[in-house]
């Protein structure tokens, strides 16, 4: 698939290489990172049950921890790539002042948008895309926590939980 | 026509222009002169809306906005270009944002100059990017070309080759106003003076005038500056005691 042409939001001349290359490295560890919430809820849900006379038995009264919980960090990778990728905003606007004053050129544009779309509309989309790539991941292991959680153990509201927790 | 009334501009405590009364009409090659720190580029700045300023200024009678703003084209010693761009990049640019802008002159002048048009301005010598910064001023179809020390690092060879090819090009409606302080080297090449001194337009005389009083630009300017032409011989008397030993 052939990738958008994307020096047109981006300020003249400037190589977008680095912020590729740590976007994508970036969106990569950040997904690993997040595999601690596999981690983290196998072994909560080994502790739901017990293994007797060679099958295991759901222990009384266990309950699987909320999956807010089980989640507590794992995005954290993402809130970073995001973090990072905002930070490039500066560094866009910074770019039209180093080695000469191209910032007077773009200022005195008919288009009064130009400057700013080609400063922060790539660190936006990307940190959309982070936010995106966390979504979709919490879905995934939201789908996980509540297949495989046996019913009798599954403490109620666990989707307004998170919310609840995150804001 | 640009029009600027009562133009005060304040850095932090400190007036860098006062007061600034000032009609530029079409057409004309306005010469801009003063000592460092006069004003002259903060002017420059303020016509152009980089700076907050109080007072007015107006083109055609129209505050100068983002509608208007392509009647302006700037040329500065500090280069608004793109280092990485190359020439023909920011032909491509100034052709998209710029209805007006002239390709032809664009083409003439790069090739006049000899300067590289798919080389990166980076590696250009300071010369060349004064020039192409100059170039694009003229290219880009505006009706006032303002110009800040855009020849700051040419020889003298260069600058001339300048000033006449800037004669030859100029349609009757483009106005230039130029800063520098290479005095009499554009004195017959503009038809207007402007003096800044701290800030004040202390003189604003056209060449005919001076022609008519029989004196020069450069004579005009030591007389409003109040300039003492003693004052190298003093100061070095001073530095080097003659005057005391004289006394003695």
């Amino acid at each position: 698939m052939k990738l958008p042409d994307l020096t047109r939001y981006a300020p003249l001349g400037y190589s977008l290489t680095l912020e590729r290359t740590l976007y994508k490295f970036g969106l990569l560890f950040s997904g690993f990172y997040s595999l601690c919430f596999i981690d983290r809820y196998t072994r909560s849900f080994n502790n739901l049950r017990d293994w007797e006379n060679k099958r295991y038995v759901l222990r009384e009264g266990a309950v699987m921890p909320d999956f807010a919980d089980l989640i507590d960090t794992a995005f954290i990778g993402f809130a970073l790539v995001a973090a990072m990728m905002l930070c490039f905003i500066a560094v866009h606007y910074s770019y039209h002042t180093q080695g000469s004053r191209a910032d007077y050129l773009m200022r005195r544009l008919p288009d009064r948008l130009e400057l700013h779309r080609r400063c922060l509309t790539l660190p936006i989309l990307a940190a959309l895309g982070c936010a995106v790539c966390a979504f979709v991941l919490l879905l995934v292991y939201f789908a996980i926590y509540m297949l495989f959680t046996p019913q009798a153990c599954l403490q109620p509201e666990q989707w307004y939980k998170i919310w609840r927790d995150f804001l | 026509m640009i029009e600027i009334k009562n133009l005060t501009k304040t850095y932090v405590g400190k007036r860098a222009l006062t007061d600034v009364d000032l009609r530029l009409p079409g057409g004309e090659i306005v010469g801009l002169f003063g000592e460092n720190g006069a004003g002259k580029t903060t002017l420059m700045k303020c016509i152009l809306g980089f700076l907050p300023y109080s007072g007015e200024i107006t083109l055609d009678g129209e505050p100068i906005t983002r509608r208007n703003i392509a009647r302006l084209s700037f040329a500065t010693c500090e280069h608004s270009f793109f280092p990485n761009l190359t020439p023909m990049a920011h032909r491509d640019f100034y052709a998209v944002h710029f209805d007006r802008f002239n390709d032809k002159r664009f083409h003439g002048l790069m090739d006049f100059f000899a300067l590289p048009k798919h080389k990166p301005l980076a590696a250009f010598s300071t010369g060349q990017k004064n020039q192409f910064e100059v170039i694009m001023a003229l290219s880009q179809g505006a009706d006032y070309i303002l110009m800040d020390e855009p020849f700051a690092g040419n020889d003298i060879f260069n600058r001339e080759d300048f000033y006449k090819v800037l004669l030859g090009i100029l349609e009757p409606n483009e106005t230039v106003l130029l800063s520098t302080h290479l005095i009499e080297e554009v004195s017959d090449f503009i038809g207007r003076a402007l003096l800044l001194r701290r800030g004040r337009i202390v003189g604003d005389v056209t060449m005919d005038v001076l022609e008519e009083q029989g004196t020069d630009l450069m004579a005009y300017i030591k007389d409003t500056y109040h300039y003492r032409a003693d004052r190298v011989s003093r100061a070095l008397d001073d530095l080097t005691g003659e005057g005391e030993r004289d006394d003695k």
